[in-house]
């Protein structure tokens, strides 16, 4: 009550310059392009003062109402411009202000996150900084996830899902990935709420289809995103502590905006999207045993995607406000997503020094899961492998085999920021993701499933709640009139509850009731439950030496839960350097804008939950009743790890409009927790064991240039290049074993790359009249240690990888925009291939077996029906011994073998597989221009239609369809094996936006 | 000002850090596990001899479909509807890699098997208690399954294909070596031993019957012919590895009803045919292959829900080891009583003569399913695969990877 009473006389003086200054006036004008002349319709114009404003309409025309007559700085900004702020003496009755913006080629201008409660100009930032403006992108082009708004837009990050189905599981490369522990995925925040990113395979528990799962950021509408910042790593994300050791991703969603003109008083947007997702290449024989019937499958999946949004508002509160219905169906049966969102984000200004925000979402969404991978029942396993197709499971009985996720989630938060007295700003934010999903799978009773009695239902329910708790403060000042100081200090708190359930039955009676209730027989049921909480405070001092010099320095302290331990804990400090040399040193006059900036940042990895707990039991059923068995094996000397990051840059800007961009990392990981496998005569292996044993180093260089070299009235181009280097290394493994993953191709040595493929391979051995003798393994025993030398087979990820995109706008309102990406030193283990083998299915090698008098043609399968030799392969006859191409093709068959003295031969099917695509393309054409002319202006703000292509060009090394693809999904340490996995698809594209 | 807000500042932060520690720390206990230190209790013993059981029976099972796959007692055909893995034709043709993961998953279950057994006569140590019937079915439990885990590497695995034996390690950081049968079976022995100071009349005939069996595979006739005549007889209930739907019997899972992709060897059906009392023992059910004209395979059809029990040791594989080291005595009349005895209890009729052959003849009807089979042709020396062929299942390639003896 005391506080109110006091606060009650401030409100009444804030409201006395109102009172007293009766006389107002208006201000209105024009904002154009400095370079075209254009009007930049939305362009928003703010009196700093008095906070109050309005957007531009379609003609650029801006008016502010009701402003007490007085002495003001009016900020105009507009994506893309670099922003003016000019002093206005404002006199009664009308006053007129036009503006023209240059265009910020280089994005200097814009305000990026720099950091945990920090956020600078690139111009002024220490750390590379990546702000990906997705509400742009999506104005020029369609997006059905967030990797797709990501790939290719960000120097050292590459985004990737592991398979073309829809709604599956995506995977983030930070970096050179230099942490040996855990996926290296970056943690992900949404308005400030840390939300869940998992990829939910449903493996072991009954809802499994082969590898690939459901992606929980699918749940996220990507029309409701306005822009997207990336802190890569330590460097940057070092006051994100322990949950930012993989580096950080920053969403904000749309925001409400001033509507300027229009038919109502508010800003409403219609996107219609109609597409269809197809098979990027059709299977041949080189590919498929059976390519007919695999590709019979496929199918053009339609696209129908309806989102519409609201937003607007007034001085005092702004509203934005969405809804998104889209139907995405996949390239090949049973796969689709069916997904609503809601969204409604509220920012208000109840006094002067008061922000309150409040940012909603909700989503209902379903996704089929197709059965491909590892598994008997998929498509591509029953078409690809044999020379005659549904060997495992028929085709009726694939077809009708249904995998369904219900997803919903709740994804919310509020917050406040309060600025008590001048220059100190504090600020409090409590988030929530609440996500249910239950799957379902059925294999209807009145159909043959392999280890299916009569048919098979099996539930499962994940809900998973986080809560994120962020709390900081915020105060700028001068130390001397030279010197701007900035202290932070802050606290973050994060609380998550996962539960899951699942539950099998078979023996159904009758297809036509699938309840669970309905199976005759149990099967399995179980749940399992997980809470956990991490908790940090930080504080950090900014200070800035006459826009000339900024230095940063930070630490963090952070907490994590333990079960049965005391909480570890460990700090993190970080510091940073800038230095604006253009502001030093006299350049030359092409050197707009040069700036060094040097940062180091420490973060790490806790152990996890249970992580210091000797054994933890479980209880199996059994025939004998539930017995104890061994569930888990920690570590209880286990420590924190950290990963050390020194970041070097620097950032350019020549003659106006090339920007360049370059930077150095380097990253050490030390007593990284490295989840060892204990030997199997240990009887200790039900779980990975953790120790701090490890030690890796990596590092990478990361380019990027843009430039708008030709920009008139009617034509514009501007191009941007992203050129990627990384490295990593296994320096220190404490003298411990490999370790090994995947079908035991991949490892963490000590001296090799992490995940390298490293295993055996074979070549042709001849006899003494030159024919061919069989295989051997192209290594021997020279280390001694009982058993044929591995060798190192390549990388599962790429060292060299970029991008290319250009925009080329003609004939003033047509658009031209297209992104290629590459990939270098990518290998890819083929098992699909080996396991066609296996089969007696794969055509180069029965060819090679015709061509050294191993096969006869029909026994190869290259003969029709009535043993007739089929035309495209009538060349292929048997080599004479010894000659060069005889030799050429025992190699052949020597390399396509898979097991040889007791070793597999996965080396002979690690492929190089290079390549670059046209990620993207798309033409639009923009009405607005002839809106405006036709005077509709007042009924349609904008309009325009875009035609636009995904993946609609490919060149690799690769000989299986797609090098971008795992069979686990995106997030085991198995990485690029080619298991039966849907390529990815080629997307097309209609866009209509309607601005009201 | 700007000291107060230092000040303020300071405060804050010390408290934040003071909040964040007892924030962190009141988190809900995991409800699917317990820490070992919890099993360490009297009333946590019954828990955790069944768990050894179960492991038992989750390897049992295992043991006897591979060891049937690898020796001449089932096959693996593509031709056969679901008969799709990999790792199940290395093992037919007898050309085992070391990363072959069905095998895995059994030498780590083997493992398990043996740690779990080991875990508790160490437990055992460190409890005080207060039923001494616990206490005596415990200490049984630990040293019985403790030395079937040692039989089990000793007869089933091997370093290279001929070369068998396994490999104990009791500290994860200091894996063990490579323990060659001959030196692995006494460890066997040794616990096997120890088992039959605390067990009841039936366990104690049970382990003689498995002392008799490591013998006979040894070669010690006169040990084997001690023991087997304390082991199982007549009247007695075969030791089974019990299963249940959520535990369920592999042959269900990979040979029977569930999913056929182990045959039996045509053979089998030509016993049966010879002599149709011979389904008594020999229980198989026709599988239509996919090849055109279909071919008839069979399959074993005694396990044919998901929890039928499986037999470990029956009377009547002592009355063979008996007649068996009749035979080797010259004393044929004894051992053919003997067979004619087992083949009483099936309704099959009496065979007329005994010698060597009949006697592998009747071990190969009587023990099926009981991956009995692969020892025995290693025995009789009638294995049926070329040279270089694997007669064991592999220590496997994560074992060569992790432990540095390899």
């Amino acid at each position: 009550m005391r506080t109110l009473r006091t606060l009650l006389p401030l409100l009444g003086l804030l409201l006395v310059p109102g009172l007293a200054l009766a006389q107002t006036g208006t201000l209105s004008g024009t904002i154009t392009d400095a370079e075209s002349g254009d009007p930049l319709p939305g362009a928003n114009v703010l009196i700093v003062e008095t906070a109050s404003g309005a957007a531009a309409d379609i003609d650029g025309n801006y008016t502010i109402t009701g402003i007490p007559t007085g002495s003001y700085t009016v900020r105009v900004t507009f994506i893309g411009f670099k922003s003016s702020e000019q002093a206005y003496s404002l006199s009664s009755g009308s006053n007129t202000l036009d503006v023209a913006l240059a265009p910020d080629y280089t994005g200097l201008e814009e305000v990026v996150v720099t950091g945990i409660a920090s956020s600078t100009s690139k111009a002024r930032a220490e750390v590379a900084v990546s702000r990906v403006d997705a509400s742009k992108l999506q104005e020029q082009n369609s997006y059905q996830d967030i990797s797709q708004l990501l790939n290719g837009k960000v120097a050292g990050v590459s985004v990737q899902p592991s398979s073309g189905n829809v709604g599956g599981g995506i995977r983030f490369v930070m970096r050179s990935s230099t942490g040996l522990n855990g996926s290296g995925q970056p943690v992900i925040y949404v308005d400030g709420v840390r939300v869940d990113n998992a990829q939910v395979t449903g493996g072991g528990l009954g809802v499994a289809v082969g590898g690939q799962g459901v992606g929980m950021l699918a749940n996220l509408n990507p029309e409701d995103i306005e822009s997207i910042d990336i802190l890569k790593g330590p460097a940057g994300a070092a006051l994100y502590g322990t949950s930012g050791s993989n580096g950080v991703v920053l969403i904000t969603t749309k925001r409400g905006k001033l509507a300027g003109g229009g038919v109502v008083p508010f800003n409403v947007n219609y996107k219609g999207v109609f597409g269809a997702n197809q098979q990027f290449e059709e299977y041949t024989r080189e590919t498929a045993g059976t390519p007919e019937t695999a590709n019979a499958f496929f199918r053009d999946g339609q696209i129908a995607k309806h989102s519409i949004s609201l937003s607007g508002g007034s001085d005092d509160v702004r509203y934005f406000t969405s809804y998104e219905k889209s139907l995405e169906e996949g390239h090949i049966n049973n796969n689709a997503q069916d997904r609503q969102s809601f969204r409604a984000n509220f920012e208000a200004f109840p006094v002067s020094k008061v922000t309150v925000r409040a940012n909603a979402g909700y989503t209902l969404n379903e996704i089929d899961r197709p059965q491909n991978d590892n598994n008997i029942f998929g498509y591509l396993g029953n078409t690809l492998l044999a020379s005659s197709p549904f060997i495992f499971t028929d085709s009726t009985a694939i077809e009708n085999l249904t995998n369904r996720s219900r997803i919903t989630r709740f994804l919310a938060s509020a917050e406040v920021e309060y600025q008590p007295i001048e220059n100190l700003r504090l600020r409090a934010s409590v988030g929530f993701d609440g996500t249910d999903m239950r799957a379902d799978q059925t294999y209807p009773s009145n159909l043959s499933y392999s280890g299916r009695t009569n048919g098979e239902r099996n539930i499962f329910n994940r809900r998973n709640e986080q809560y994120t708790y962020d709390f900081n403060a915020r105060y700028s000042y001068n130390i001397t009139p030279a010197i701007e100081a900035t202290s932070i200090v802050g606290t973050q708190a994060f609380n998550r509850i996962w539960r899951i359930s699942n539950a099998t039955k078979q023996n159904f009676s009758t297809e036509l009731i699938t309840n669970l209730g309905a199976g005759a027989d149990f099967i399995t049921a179980d749940e399992d439950f997980l809470h956990q909480r991490e908790a940090g405070v930080f504080g950090q001092q900014e200070l800035a030496f006459q826009n000339k010099i900024f230095l940063t320095l930070g630490v963090r302290r952070d907490f994590a839960s333990t079960v049965g331990e005391q909480a570890p804990a460990i700090w993190y400090p970080k510091a940073s350097l800038a230095l604006r040399m253009d502001q030093m040193i006299n350049l030359p006059r092409q050197v707009n804008f040069l700036k060094f900036r040097a940062a180091y940042g420490e973060t790490g990895q806790l152990p996890g939950l249970l992580d210091g707990s000797f054994l933890r039991w479980a209880a199996e059923p059994s025939g004998y009743g539930a017995g104890a068995v061994l569930d888990f094996i920690g570590n209880v000397e286990i420590e924190p790890e950290r990963i050390r990051e020194l970041e070097l840059g620097l950032e350019s800007e020549l003659f106006n409009n090339v920007g360049l961009e370059l930077t150095y990392y380097k990253q050490w990981a030390k007593n990284s927790i490295i989840d060892f496998e204990n030997a199997p005569s240990s009887g200790q292996t039900a779980s990975d064991v953790p120790f701090n044993v490890g030690e890796s180093q990596g590092w990478g260089i990361e380019a990027s240039l843009t430039a708008a070299p030709i920009q008139t009235r009617n034509f514009g181009l501007d191009f941007g290049l992203i050129w990627n280097y990384a490295e990593n290394e296994v320096q220190d493994l404490g003298g411990a074993q490999p370790i090994f993953s995947g079908f035991d191709t991949q490892v963490i040595k000590e001296g090799l790359p992490r995940d390298a493929f490293y295993t055996w391979s074979s070549r042709a051995t001849f006899n003494d009249d030159g024919t061919y003798a069989g295989a051997e393994l192209t290594t021997t025993d020279e280390d001694g240690d009982g058993e044929p030398d591995r060798q190192f087979f390549g990388l599962p990820y790429p060292d060299h990888s970029g991008s290319f995109t250009a925009n080329v706008r003609f004939l003033k309102n047509f658009n031209l925009s297209g992104l290629f990406d590459w990939s270098l030193g990518l290998s890819v283990y083929n098992n699909t291939f080996l396991f066609s083998r296996r089969f007696g299915a794969y055509l180069p090698r029965n060819i090679a077996r015709v061509q050294i008098g191993q096969l006869e043609p029909c026994q190869a399968g290259l003969c029709d029906d009535n043993d007739n030799v089929l035309p495209e392969y009538a060349d292929i006859t048997e080599f004479s011994v010894g000659s060069p191409e005889y030799i050429e093709a025992a190699e052949v068959v020597a390399a396509t073998e898979f097991t040889n003295s007791g070793v597999d031969l996965d080396g002979n099917w690690i492929e190089e597989a290079d390549f670059i695509k046209l990620r993207e393309i798309s033409l639009r054409y923009d009405f607005t221009d002839l809106i405006r002319k036709a005077q509709f202006s007042n009924y349609v703000r904008s309009l325009s239609i875009t035609l636009s292509a995904r993946n609609l060009w490919m060149s690799t090394k690769y000989s299986g369809p797609e090098p971008e693809v795992n069979f686990t999904g995106a997030r085991s340490s198995t990485r690029s094996s080619d298991f039966l996995t849907l390529p990815q698809p080629r997307v097309l594209y209609f866009t209509i936006n309607v601005g009201l | 000002m700007r000291q107060l807000i230092t000040l303020l500042a300071t405060v804050l932060l010390l408290t934040m850090v003071g909040a964040c520690d007892s924030f962190v720390e009141e988190v809900d206990l995991p409800i699917d596990t317990i820490d070992d230190s919890q099993l360490t209790d009297e009333s946590q013993i019954p828990f955790v001899i069944t768990g050894i059981q179960s492991r038992f029976s989750t390897t049992y099972d295992r043991i006897a479909v591979f060891a049937g796959g690898i020796s001449d007692e089932l096959i693996f055909d593509q031709r056969v509807p679901n008969a799709t893995f990999p790792s199940f034709k290395e093992m037919d043709d007898g050309d085992i890699t070391f990363a072959n993961n069905s095998n895995d998953g059994l030498y780590n279950s083997l493992g398990e098997l043996r740690f779990f057994a080991d875990n508790l006569l160490t437990r055992i140590g460190e409890v005080t208690f207060e039923d001494a019937a616990l206490q005596q079915e415990a200490q049984f439990t630990a040293n019985f399954y403790g030395g079937v885990a040692r039989y089990f590497y000793a007869a089933y695995y091997a370093l290279s294909q001929t070369e068998g034996g396994g490999v104990i390690t009791d500290d994860p950081a200091n894996p063990g070596p490579f323990v060659p049968s001959a030196q692995m079976y006494p460890l066997a022995l040794d616990k096997l031993n120890a088992a039959r100071g605390f067990a009841d009349d039936y366990h104690t005939r049970v382990i003689n019957t498995l002392v008799a069996r490591i013998h006979l595979f040894q070669g010690n006739f006169s040990e084997a012919r001690s023991a087997a005549q304390g082991g199982m007889v007549a009247g007695d209930a075969d030791f089974e590895s019990l299963h249940t739907p959520e535990n369920t019997n592999y042959w269900y899972v990979q040979a029977g009803e569930g999913r056929h992709q182990w045959v039996v060897d045509f053979r089998y059906k030509g016993y049966v045919d010879a002599d149709p009392a011979e389904g008594n023992r020999i229980q198989l059910i026709e599988v239509i292959g996919n090849d055109d004209p279909p071919t008839t395979f069979y399959r074993q059809d005694r396990y044919v829900e998901r929890g039928t029990p499986l037999p470990f040791s029956t009377w009547q594989e002592n009355e063979l080891m008996l007649a068996e080291l009749d035979l080797r005595d010259g004393n044929a009349a004894g051992a053919l009583a003997r067979i004619n005895a087992i083949r009483d209890s099936h309704g099959i009729g009496a065979l007329a003569d005994a010698n060597m052959d009949v006697l592998q003849l009747e071990r190969e009807k009587e023990l099926f399913t009981m991956g009995l089979r692969l020892p025995d042709q290693r025995r009789f020396g009638t294995w049926h695969l070329g040279a270089g062929t694997w007669q064991f299942l592999p220590i496997t390639q994560s074992e060569r990877n992790i432990n540095p003896n390899f």
